[in-house]
């Protein structure tokens, strides 16, 4: 036997009705990969969004283990101590830490949280959350020379998202996640490597930009769009260079194509703290004339029981008495409100008097470990197929269009997982090289049940290294026969 | 392979041999080395378990305990040996037998021990309940030169430790990889820290993090990146905000862009 390595080709928002249905006849590359190997939805994170799917991933553990509940989480309990949620937060090993202290080597390109770079046995560039390329996005910092020689300007992400030039935007997705590959299949070639993992942006934006010109059931459905194979296209584009990163795979290599969360049409957008308001939670010094972010109004605390965040969930924090500044919800009635609270939210319907079908999550029911400070409520609008509106100063609380512009798709709970091993789809090779035959064969295998942190423990597994025990999920294991895949019991429930 | 060494911990009971031996048995695997624990109270339960508190039993218990150091200490363990031993001339056996043996003075005054008797023997032994309990019917010879003298009444057990750690530095006793982390650093960060007291100084876990900033060729990479695992370490310690290193500028960029895509409003 070979050499042992692991290749994870990350495609963040990657979903299942694309990839396993819709698209699949036309996916030769990741067809491949599933016709013999292991497939199955990947249910991600409470909340299902790029922070803290990825990092849970990549370590084994929960959104609590890890302490950070999204993109900005809050610091203290006064009303506006925020922090982001970056490299530094990450307290908790990722799989390349472990490795790299093992002496092995890791290719780490465009993984999400992972600026400032912290060093690595390896090479690292960071993610879409790095300022640009001027701040230092490499590991170590004298590689970032070699990746504008290999990209001419490496791109971190699409600039100016919310533009109304749709085919510029298109055009940058694109350029995008050429170079990442191109950077990808570079380092594939010129670098030894026990592990690899890219993770490519561009899906989650295609989603989030053309889901509408795709789907004849979205509010936003424009017939006859020039862009309504975009989709569909791009994701044989993505195909296609997912090819080229198995030319890079032997027979040893585990590769795994995995997505942190999906995607469905989005609906619209509620107006959280507008809804607050009308329900009499929220009280406002002034409201605004025009739709204001929450952050730059005036609240009158002293009649203010709770307030909200948008973004792709929402959620809520209530203001109690001896915790925030300013509290005035008694210890022993936070119960009672948090559960009027769930009770409202998840009776609200859309305009038409239909339930949305909201879901409302207690943080402590979601994680067995709750570290730092989580929202009081996390609230899923009609299960994510409506966003959460932070702004206040919309006639009502229903909006059809994002407060920050066209959006044609919002996240879904389960993104995609599928693993192979190189020898069941790479030619069997002989005597110097020669192509003796086809690939080993194995009927494909679908899971269920596969959540993101199974991710961790089966690389670690697969390069000989035992999962950590603090590591929650399980390791999946490839073995020849359907029968023998072992997906061992959860301990997170 | 690094070299092998016995740490003797001899003290009265209650003194914190135990406590020092655990501290320092979790700093010493940090950097890298083999480490075995011997504690009076474990083997008694299970290799001594025939030997009572008598003379001849005393002296039996340290030979067996002796013969196991001497052998783990030639095959490069760190062997830590936590028991009251309380005969200077069993000790002066065990330091003949054992290669780099390092004595180890747990003091404590009999008084503290007995206020914290956290066995709850002293108790006993001061009613009368246990025969031949040393310090209080049996006798406690004192080490005249040892290695190493730690006071427990007036230090920290982190503070021993450290005392402990600076003393086998100093004999070249700390396993190579945390030495030459601590070289590579200190020449990175020169003239600032000076090895010896980063490998004294630094704790333990921050070994495994420095070892990978060390492992890059360029030496204005390391320079930097063990700069920030040192200073994620104080950042950490104060509770300091950690993207204070980020301009505002930068955060800004970061904000708009999540903005842009709606990850935030």
């Amino acid at each position: 036997m070979g050499k042992r390595r692991v290749m994870v080709i990350g495609l963040d928002c990657a979903t299942p009705q694309l990839v396993f249905d819709q698209f699949e006849d036309r996916l030769p590359n990741l067809r491949k990969l599933m016709a013999s190997g292991i497939t199955g939805e990947l249910e991600s994170t409470v909340p299902p969004i790029t922070c803290p799917a990825w990092m849970s991933m990549v370590s084994g553990k929960t959104p609590g283990d890890l302490g950070f509940y999204g993109f900005r989480n809050r610091k203290d309990y006064s009303y506006d101590g925020m922090s982001f949620a970056l490299s530094y937060s990450m307290k908790d090993k990722t799989v390349w830490d472990i490795l790299s202290e093992l002496n092995k080597t890791n290719i780490v390109i465009g993984v999400p949280q992972t600026f400032p770079p912290k060093p690595l046995n390896g090479w690292l560039v960071t993610s879409f959350l790095t300022p640009g390329i001027d701040s230092q996005f490499t590991y170590p910092g004298s590689f970032r020379d070699e990746v504008f020689k290999v990209t001419g300007d490496y791109k971190i992400d699409v600039d100016d998202f919310r533009s109304e030039d749709r085919q510029r935007v298109l055009d940058e997705i694109y350029d995008m996640t050429e170079k990442r590959f191109k950077l990808a299949r570079h380092m594939l070639k010129t670098r030894p490597w026990d592990f690899f993992m890219m993770v490519e942006m561009g899906v989650d934006r295609i989603h989030h930009g053309f889901w509408q010109y795709m789907d004849p059931d979205h509010i936003a459905y424009e017939p006859k769009s020039a862009f309504q194979s975009a989709i569909l296209k791009y994701y044989q584009y993505i195909d296609e260079q997912v090819g080229t990163l198995l030319e890079h795979a032997d027979s040893d290599t585990l590769v795994l194509v995995v997505s942190d969360h999906g995607a469905q049409p989005m609906e619209g957008g509620i107006a959280l703290n507008q809804w607050l308001i009308d329900q009499g939670y929220l009280t406002l010094e002034e409201y605004p004339k025009a739709p204001t972010p929450i952050s730059q109004l005036k609240v009158d605390w002293s009649r203010t029981k709770a307030w909200g965040f948008g973004g792709y969930y929402g959620r809520v924090f209530l203001n109690v008495e001896g915790r925030e500044p300013q509290g005035i919800v008694p210890l022993d009635g936070y119960e009672t409100l948090r559960n009027e609270l769930i009770s409202k939210l998840e009776s609200m319907t859309d305009e038409q008097g239909r339930i949305l079908g909201t879901k409302v999550f207690k943080p402590e029911d979601v994680y067995p470990e709750v570290n730092n400070i989580p929202p009081d409520l996390i609230i899923y609008f009609g299960d994510l197929r409506w966003r959460s509106i932070g702004s206040v100063g919309y006639p009502g609380i229903y909006r059809y269009e994002n407060d920050t512009g066209p959006d044609g798709a919002n996240h879904s709970q389960r993104g995609i997982f599928i693993m192979n091993e190189g020898r069941y789809f790479i030619p069997t090779r002989g005597f110097l090289g020669l192509a003796q035959g086809p690939p080993k064969e194995r009927p494909p295998v679908r899971l269920n049940g596969l959540h993101l942190m199974d991710v961790a423990p089966t690389i670690l597994d697969w390069l000989g290294v035992s999962p950590p025990p603090d590591m929650r999920g399980s390791v999946v294991r490839p073995l020849a026969s359907p029968n023998q895949v072992d997906v061992a019991e959860r301990t997170d429930g | 392979m690094s070299k092998g060494f016995a740490v003797w911990f001899t003290g009265l009971s209650g003194s914190g041999k135990t406590t020092l031996g655990r501290l320092l048995e979790k700093e010493l695997v940090t950097r890298g080395m083999r480490v075995q624990s011997l504690d009076g109270d474990v083997l008694r339960q299970g290799l001594n378990s025939d030997l009572g508190f008598g003379k001849a039993d005393r002296d039996e218990n340290i030979r067996r305990v002796t013969y196991l150091a001497q052998f783990l200490s030639q095959n490069g363990v760190a062997t830590l040996v936590s028991f009251i031993s309380p005969f200077a001339a069993a000790r002066q056996k065990a330091r003949e037998l054992i290669p780099n043996f390092i004595e180890v003075f747990v003091d404590c005054p009999l008084e503290v021990c007995i206020e914290r008797d956290v066995k709850g023997l002293y108790k006993k032994a001061l009613a009368g309940d246990i025969n031949d309990f040393t310090g209080i019917s049996h006798p406690y010879e004192e080490p005249e030169e040892p290695e190493i003298k730690v006071r427990t009444d007036l230090n920290t057990p982190s503070q021993c430790v450290k005392a402990i750690i600076s003393e086998l530095a100093s004999r070249g006793f700390q396993g190579f990889a945390c030495t030459e982390v601590a070289a590579t650093v200190s020449q990175a960060l020169d003239p600032v820290y000076p090895a010896e007291e980063l490998v004294v100084g630094l704790p333990g876990s921050l070994y495994s993090k420095l070892a990978v900033a060390c492992k890059s060729s360029n030496p204005a990479d390391v320079a930097a990146y063990t700069t920030r695992v040192l200073r994620d370490h104080l950042q950490d310690l104060s509770g300091a905000d950690p993207l204070s290193d980020i301009s505002e500028a930068e955060k800004e960029a970061i904000k708009k862009r999540l903005r842009s895509f709606g990850y935030i409003d």
